[in-house]
């Protein structure tokens, strides 16, 4: 009976071990997917559009924008690859197709814990089949403003700098602003490093950013408007000092994106310009210090 | 045939026209074509119809066109 009950607690005690080590082995799996104490930005190249995917040191995982309607099974495919089966925040922009449209593929395919929204209406099918699709699904509805600290994970911080929370006498009012103008502007710090997700803000909101004293000095910025000349003032890329510009533009696009005397601004300012186009996905990890493009 | 389209954005000299209801097809429409008191966001109503006469009409010219031409050279060729 004694030498029962030893192996019955022997039996206990090894399934308990094998329990403990699978589960840590699956946890190391995801946080290394990241990279240990890493921030990993991926561009996700969505052709003519934004897609752009946050994944912190703790695993948590961070999609803003998610390119055209067309682009959402690559999302979706691009997030998949990378072992992510939930979207814990997700942030649209401002509701222009290039922007949400991809959204809508990942709403219908993995489970999304909180949606950050302009909350600039906009009378598209595509921004009312998202919206529908998120008060289906019962998914906390945030309206990103100014001032607003987006909780992800303890050792990243991210900002809300743009749209500002205004009367609505205010110019700068969300609805007195032009769709691109009321685009959500993030900032994200990790450690001593920073990235300035411009969303598609033009030369106006630059000028607000700097005069309202909140930009940061950022390494990497994602450059507003797909490189357009309506955005990336001198001022702006001297205020913010990027050292990488990323440029989320499709190839071959017939707007003109990006164009040729932003790149000539950012050549100036002496940033590496990474584009999309010419790139394709492009990856940046940060240590809490340097930025590394992961080749 | 109509559609109904969404003024999605400006992008520069074009307007990104969305195809409803499922916006998956756009049309990129220069924007000196728009109609008065467009912004972004105003669904549009695009009427199209063959005009037949207008087609019969143009393939008649070009038929024309293409006979005088070849008659032309024809004539260039008999002279050498």
């Amino acid at each position: 009976m004694k030498k029962l009950r030893r192996l019955a607690w022997l039996w206990l005690v090894v399934t308990l071990f094998v329990a403990v080590i699978g589960c840590s082995g699956l946890t190391q799996m995801r946080v290394s997917e990241s990279g240990a104490d890493l921030l990993t930005v991926t561009f996700i190249d969505v052709g003519q559009g934004d897609s752009i995917l946050i994944e912190t040191p703790s695993g948590k995982t961070m999609l803003v924008d998610g390119g055209e309607r067309g682009a959402g099974d690559k999302v979706v495919r691009a997030l998949r690859e990378k072992g992510i089966e939930r979207v814990n925040v997700m942030v649209s922009t401002h509701p222009h197709a290039d922007h949400i449209g991809g959204l809508i593929k990942v709403l219908e395919k993995l489970p999304v814990d909180s949606v950050y929204d302009s909350a600039k209406p906009h009378s598209s099918k595509t921004y009312e089949d998202y919206l529908t699709l998120i008060y289906e699904k019962d998914i906390p509805f945030h309206i990103a403003r100014a001032g607003d600290e987006i909780p992800i994970d303890d050792s990243v911080k991210i900002m809300v700098l743009w749209p500002p929370d205004t009367d609505a006498g205010n110019p700068c009012h969300i609805e007195k602003l032009s769709v691109n103008d009321a685009s959500v502007v993030l900032c994200v710090e990790f450690g001593n490093s920073a990235l300035l997700l411009a969303g598609d803000v033009e030369a106006i909101v630059e000028n607000e950013l700097i005069r309202g004293g909140s930009l940061p000095n950022a390494q990497v910025l994602k450059i507003a408007h797909h490189g357009s000349i309506t955005s990336s003032t001198d001022d702006f890329l001297n205020e913010v000092k990027p050292k990488i510009a990323v440029i989320c533009v499709g190839a071959g696009n017939r707007y003109g994106h990006p164009h040729k005397e932003v790149i000539k601004s950012l050549i100036y300012a002496g940033a590496e310009i990474l584009r999309t186009d010419i790139h394709g996905t492009i990856v940046l990890q940060s240590d809490g210090m340097t930025w590394t493009v992961k080749k | 045939m109509t559609l109904k389209v969404t003024l999605d954005r400006i992008e520069g000299d074009f307007a990104v026209l969305l195809i409803r209801p499922d916006e998956i097809h756009e049309i990129s429409w220069p924007s000196s074509y728009l109609p008065h008191g467009v912004r972004e966001g105003s669904i549009l109503t695009i009427h199209m119809d063959v005009d037949a006469q207008e087609t019969q009409a143009a393939d008649t010219r070009v038929r024309s066109l293409l006979e005088k031409l070849q008659d032309k050279q024809r004539c260039v060729e008999d002279t050498k």
